[in-house]
């Protein structure tokens, strides 16, 4: 141990709240202040005379060693943040942990003697409160964007159910226009002549009977928020007879859609069934990751789609059934922005590509 | 004052020196690659700052400051826009964030990195010139430019150093300013120093 004078002002140290190093240009300690011991629980006894390093070695690193050797050559004060080095010096919490610091180092002159300064700032309190605003705020800029997401996703349903009720509407009327029609035309006509009119009469009356049911399908289309399903879980429930078999795989995640997505599998799969042709017996549904987006491929092995009407089996009305399926599964997946296209060749199945944009899928929760 | 190419040179070779110093503790210190370079190198009369600086226009920029005196006095600092500064922090500090802001930590931690720089410099300079000069706390500040230069004062300044700092990490180039504000008379003693110092060199 070396035997120095002690600076005049150590005394002063003791009763500042900050943690107090003074130490000479071979870093022996001149003055640790009552703080600094009550901190680290070493005594003015223990280190007063010691190589500092001795006790804290990390200060031998050049990380430290540069800066602190500019101070003592009298350059400007060092400052030490707390993200950088959060326990310049070990003092450990009652509660356990240790206290954030924050350091500045300073040089001073007495009596030709040249000293390096440490005021070491516990931050503690300080470091928690900005990592409680942080995540505050985190969470509130992550609650506006769902917000955001499902009001515009309620706003698009909402144009959609104008767009579909409008449509349905103008269907159902022509569809009774024409039956009133033929009721005119049967004024004054043959008996056989009727018989067609009423047959006519009743084929209208049935195809109005499905345009309302319609409306039930849709009516609860964008009526709910968007939610995060897992796509696993909608692809593979029950369904599918027993002839044809679902394979599926890279499904582990989770797509944010109007709550009918599962309509959308149920669509496709009665697509399969009732246009793959006898043969059919396997669906593939596969999903990949490509760059920022989600692809979902689902892949018959059936007849395919005719390339007459690729181009229009998305349009309501187009198809050999209802016209319905195909319109509905476009209609759910773009209350989020999601699209779908078919990209089959005919005679090798049907494939149909759903892509979902970023920010519309992710990892599962929980897993 | 004609500031020849000579000192212009000398005064830019220095900061370069300053500044590879600063990065290379900044690497140390982060673990990230961070480079750093002076492009440019201008000098200013304080008064034309202002008007001349398109670099300096924001109306709210972060500084660290670190004033000077003896021999020779004034402030050098260190100047981004605060996003830049954000960003910086956040990718020295390897957060991941979409927006990044600068909160009381990211503050402190953006006064380290221009406590570094500024020392870097005023070290780099100090030790060709063996001078000795008295140096106050390094402050943070933000505002406008004539916010944080204290304009009050303005009339005790006379020249400015304006070096372009490009810091180059990752795949990041954030643009900074470092200023060196001379008061009356100061700049031309650099000068004298910085020559009477080669000249005994040769």
């Amino acid at each position: 141990m070396k035997q120095h004078s002690t600076p005049s002002k150590c005394e002063y140290f003791d009763i500042l709240p900050a943690g107090i190093i003074c130490i000479r240009p071979d870093y022996t300690v001149a003055c640790w202040n009552r703080t600094v011991a009550e901190w680290t629980g070493i005594s003015k006894k223990e280190i007063v005379g010691h190589d500092l390093r001795e006790r804290f070695p990390h200060l031998k690193d050049r990380r430290y060693g540069i800066r602190i050797q500019q101070v003592i050559d009298g350059g400007p004060a060092a400052l030490f943040s707390t993200q950088f080095h959060p326990h310049f010096i070990y003092a450990p919490l009652q509660q356990g942990g240790q206290r954030y610091q924050r350091t500045s180092v300073h040089f001073f002159r007495e009596n030709e003697e040249r000293f390096a300064l440490f005021v070491i700032d516990d931050v503690t309190e300080l470091v928690s409160q900005v990592h409680g605003f942080r995540e505050m705020k985190n969470r509130a800029l992550h609650e506006v964007e769902e917000r955001k997401r499902t009001e515009d996703a309620l706003r698009k349903a909402n144009r959609q159910l104008k767009l579909l009720t409008g449509i349905t509407r103008h269907d159902i009327l022509n569809s009774v226009a024409i039956a009133v029609g033929y009721l005119d035309l049967m004024d004054g006509s043959s008996e056989s002549e009727k018989e067609t009119y009423m047959e006519r009469i009743r084929q209208t009356l049935e195809k109005i009977q499905h345009q309302i049911r319609f409306t039930s399908t849709y009516e609860i289309l964008g009526t709910n928020e968007p939610v995060w399903q897992r796509i696993e879980t909608l692809v593979t429930s029950p369904g599918a007879p027993d002839r044809i078999r679902i394979q599926i795989s890279g499904l582990d995640v989770e797509i944010l859609a109007d709550p009918m997505l599962g309509k959308v599998f149920d669509n496709l799969l009665d697509n399969t069934i009732r246009h793959g042709g006898k043969n059919v017996s396997m669906v593939e549904v596969d999903g990949e990751v490509l760059g920022d987006e989600f692809l979902l491929t689902w892949k018959d092995d059936g007849t395919g789609i005719d390339p007459a009407d690729k181009g229009r089996i998305f349009e309501r009305g187009y198809g050999k059934n209802t016209g319905l399926g195909l319109f509905m599964i476009r209609e759910i997946l773009s209350i989020t922005g999601i699209t779908i296209e078919e990209t089959g060749e005919t005679g090798e199945g049907a494939r149909f590509e759903i892509h979902v944009p970023p920010g519309k899928w992710r990892a599962p929760t929980g897993v | 004052m004609k500031i020849d190419e000579d000192s212009s040179d000398a005064i830019r070779e220095l900061i370069n020196i300053g500044v590879g110093r600063a990065a290379g503790l900044l690497n140390e210190m982060t673990g990230t690659h961070i480079r750093l370079n002076v492009p440019e190198v201008h000098f200013v009369e304080f008064s034309d700052l202002l008007h001349d600086t398109c670099l300096l226009e924001s109306d709210r920029l972060s500084a660290v400051t670190l004033r000077f005196s003896g021999a020779f006095s004034g402030i050098s600092m260190l100047i981004f826009p605060p996003e830049s500064a954000a960003l910086l922090i956040t990718t020295l500090t390897g957060e991941e964030i979409d927006e990044p802001e600068l909160d009381a930590l990211r503050v402190e931690t953006l006064n380290e990195v221009g406590n570094i720089v500024n020392n870097a410099v005023m070290g780099s300079i100090m030790n060709v010139l063996n001078e000795h000069l008295t140096y106050s706390m390094p402050t943070y500040l933000e505002g406008d430019i004539t916010q944080i230069l204290d304009t009050g004062r303005a009339g005790s300044y006379q020249w400015v150093i304006l070096a372009i700092s490009k810091f180059i990490l990752e795949d990041l180039d954030i643009i900074g300013n470092i200023l060196m504000i001379f008061e009356i008379g100061a700049l031309d003693t650099l000068l004298e120093r910085l020559h009477e110092t080669t000249v005994n060199i040769r």
